[in-house]
């Protein structure tokens, strides 16, 4: 493509953007949130159109009008939310994506191609299980099997790992590789994770504002922490730990069970990380519903300083001044159509509202780019995390329960949060951190402990032995 | 009262039942076919509650053709008709220009009742007694229709209740086999998902909706021109909202549709029957009977059942936002 621009209003998504990918490689296209990976994503198949500039594939101009020209031309896009409908099986969710020329296929048809598909490329499905049914793994290869349903020669992932853990986000790269590299298809794949461009890609391009600001080389020439520069427009600076004391224990959680997880047994002391690691789906959703009281405990107490805290009302907890930062950004932490500002008040008194300072104050302090008059979900992804974290933590809290709190961010707001959390910790809190990034809590936490299907399986100091841990989350004692 | 129930009629024997069954079905086919077209929109993802409006504006006009014209089934025609109409209408409104599905729906349901009433008074002088249209005939099936029971019910009726009997089975079959119900679902569960998928989001709403409408046009049409033969200010009474209800009901699948027609119908027939009897209770209670009865069986007896995921959300595309 050369010199593609897309405007929305006065934003200016991509500016003047130049990329060429060859068949037989692996692009990948590494940039932040907001970097305009996705639009460009988006134009390339079909589901937007370029406000000025040209695509060409194979020399010939491309100019796809719907996401169906984008097919019929050879080009197949898996998208970062999954455009998958739950409530069908993975077979009709096949045949959904089949033009209307192949209606004649029946249900048991697709089925079948579905099984031989995935058979072709390494791995088993079942087709007439629901989707909803299925892992985020298990889903993530369904949408790579129905882009090569069409049999295209251009392939594009839209952050196509954001929900993996790494053995499944590896899988899928290897999986990809050979896509591009037996078959000659040219594969493009947009990512803000710098180990998989490493493990995955066979050149990579950065995007930072919509803007090229490093044409493609081959992966090897530049160092990850070039790279990660590049991204980002700065040095990422890592989080540092100052000097904090570890006090009296003062989230215990005691014989805890609830549908699903248990029985726990856990406590976190002042001044203290507690990192619970573990591969997502093993408990981790339970634990944060009856850690907040979203959830009734079958049997067991969690107390806080001493009193039961799991049956407090939500306004009692925020008294309390235990920060939530729960792992459903969009649907739990915030109000996306309403005003930033109307959501950095959401649960609080009026009492507390007044001694609240102003919400650009506040977004000020947290680096939230955005003004408080927008509706939240117009922020991005780490803007909209900074946002729930100046609600939650600004002051002095005494309890946080973070749940994922960096997932799909980019580096810059991991570190900011990152850095946030380790903050808390100089003033006494006691920090919950779940986590399925165990990098991140090998280097973030005191004390780690691992979740494998609802149990608490193992518990670990430092110095953290990884290879320990890595069993132990894969369910080997 | 139950004692002077049992003495007036011969309550437990079968002839009662076939009669009561009988009317029940009658009493079924136009909620039934309503209840059909609402789920068609609603599995699109629209919810129309302006289902009592089009049974009434498509009844009227077909009540309308079948009186000038003397044809019963150039009636039911032109009510299939007018309920596409008033459907793509409908359509323009809440598909393309995403207005409000509650509000406008309601809208259409007050406009349809107030627009047949002028319209009768106009035309037809809205007077006690009417000008009748004729009716379809009854279809006697030979020796079926002489099974104890069920012969009277589904053998011995009315030529438009074989019509509604046909079209729910054909639903059924095409729901179960066609491509065309995966991209309605998707529509209406995920409408990202289909859009992705290259189908128009907004087409298949539009046809879904305007497809829903001609069968609640139908179904006004099989009330007034195939079982009443006459029109009056307000005559489906309700039956509209029963149809929404019973989309509910039914689990958004025909199969449940029907049955639960069927009970509501006999429900209605049983109140009939109630009413005629010299007993201390308000008859208006019994009027009130087997819609509080359908109520109920929507409050309590489906709890699992889930309404597609985008029922009344607009689509916009991400970049519209």
């Amino acid at each position: 493509m050369a010199g593609v621009s897309r405007h929305f209003g006065l934003v200016r998504a991509l500016d003047d953007v130049s990329i060429e990918s060859t068949y037989g490689e692996v692009l990948a296209i590494l940039g932040e949130n907001g970097a305009g990976k996705t639009t460009l994503m988006r134009i390339l198949a079909g589901l937007d159109q370029a406000s000025s500039g040209r695509l060409f594939k194979r020399n010939e101009p491309y100019s796809p009008r719907s996401p169906r020209d984008a097919v019929a031309t050879g080009v197949t896009l898996v998208q970062q939310h999954f455009a998958l409908v739950p409530t069908m099986t993975a077979a009709d969710n096949l045949l959904l994506f089949r033009s209307q020329r192949e209606v004649r296929t029946s249900r048991e048809q697709a089925a079948t191609d579905l099984e031989e598909l995935a058979g072709r490329l390494g791995f088993q499905i079942d087709p007439n299980r629901r989707v909803e049914d299925l892992s985020v793994g298990e889903r993530q290869r369904l949408e790579l099997l129905r882009a090569m349903d069409s049999d295209p020669d251009v392939l594009l992932l839209d952050e196509p790992t954001a929900v993996l853990t790494d053995t499944e986000a590896d899988s899928l790269l290897e999986i990809v590789k050979g896509l591009a590299h037996d078959d000659n298809r040219s594969v493009l794949f947009i990512t803000h994770r710098l180990r998989e461009v490493v493990k995955g890609a066979d050149r990579v391009v950065v995007l930072r504002n919509g803007k090229v600001v490093s044409p493609a080389a081959p992966v090897g020439e530049r160092s990850a922490s070039q790279l990660a520069g590049e991204m980002v427009g700065e040095a990422v600076h890592d989080a540092v730990r100052t000097g904090h004391q570890l006090g009296e224990p003062r989230l215990v959680v005691e014989n805890l069970t609830a549908p699903g997880i248990g029985p726990l047994n856990l406590s976190v002391r002042g001044g203290e990380v507690l990192g619970v690691a573990g591969v997502g789906g093993n408990g981790q959703a339970e634990l944060e519903f009856v850690l907040t009281g979203q959830a009734r405990p079958s049997t067991g107490k969690v107390l806080f300083d001493g009193e039961g805290f799991a049956d407090l009302h939500p306004r009692e907890r925020i008294a309390r001044e235990a920060a939530y930062i729960p792992s459903d950004r969009d649907r739990t932490a915030l109000i996306g159509p309403m005003r930033c500002d109307e959501n950095l008040l959401l649960g609080r008194t009026t009492r507390m509202a007044r001694r609240h300072p102003y919400a650009a104050d506040l977004m000020d302090k947290w680096s939230v780019r955005g003004l408080p008059e927008i509706a939240a979900n117009a922020l991005s992804g780490g803007n909209a995390q900074r946002l729930v974290a100046a609600r939650e933590m600004d002051g002095t809290p005494a309890l946080v329960l973070a749940f994922q709190p960096t997932r799909g961010l980019d580096p810059g707001a991991t570190a900011f949060l990152r850095q946030a959390l380790l903050d808390m910790t100089t003033s006494g809190c006691a920090v919950l951190w779940v986590s399925a990034d165990l990098d991140e809590l090998l280097e973030m936490a005191d004390r780690m402990v691992v979740m494998f299907s609802g149990k608490l399986v193992g518990e670990f100091s430092p110095p953290f032995d990884r290879a320990a841990i890595g069993l132990a989350m894969a369910g080997v004692s | 009262m139950i004692d002077t129930v049992l003495a007036q009629t011969d309550i437990l024997s079968l002839a009662f039942w076939a009669t009561v069954l009988a009317a029940g079905v009658r009493l079924a086919i136009s909620v039934g076919m309503a209840a059909l077209g609402e789920m068609i929109n609603e599995r699109a993802g629209i919810l129309n509650l302006g289902l009592e409006g089009v049974m009434l504006i498509a009844g009227f006009a077909g009540f309308a053709a079948s009186f000038e014209s003397g044809s019963p089934w150039l009636g039911l025609a032109g009510g299939f008709a007018v309920g596409a109409l008033v459907g793509a209408l409908f359509a323009l409104l809440v598909v393309v220009l995403r207005a409000d599905q509650v509000v406008s729906g309601l809208g259409l349901t007050l406009f349809g009742i107030a627009f047949t009433a002028f319209l009768n008074r106009e035309i037809y002088g809205g007077g006690s007694t009417p000008p009748r249209a004729p009716k379809p005939g009854v279809w006697e099936i030979p020796f079926l229709s002489d099974i104890p029971l069920i012969g009277e019910p589904f053998f011995s009726q009315s030529q438009v209740a074989y019509l509604a009997i046909g079209i729910t089975i054909l639903l059924v079959f095409f729901l179960r086999q066609s491509y065309w119900t995966i991209v309605l679902d998707a529509v209406g569960e995920e409408p990202r998902a289909a859009d992705a998928a290259g189908h128009s989001v907004v087409s298949v709403r539009f046809v879904a909706t305007t497809l829903g409408s001609a069968f609640a046009g139908l179904a006004g049409a099989l009330l007034i021109v195939g079982q009443l033969g006459f029109f009056n200010t307000g005559i489906t009474a309700g039956r509209g909202f029963i149809a929404i209800a019973l989309v509910i009901f039914g689990r958004w699948r025909p199969g449940g549709i029907a049955l639960g027609a069927l009970l509501f119908g006999t429900l209605d027939a049983l109140q009939f029957r109630f009413q005629t009897l010299e007993t201390a209770v308000p008859f208006e209670f019994f009027i009130a009977l087997p819609f509080a009865v359908t109520l109920a069986a929507v409050a309590f007896g489906t709890r699992r059942a889930r309404a597609p995921s985008a029922l009344t959300i607009p689509f916009f595309r991400e970049t519209e936002q």
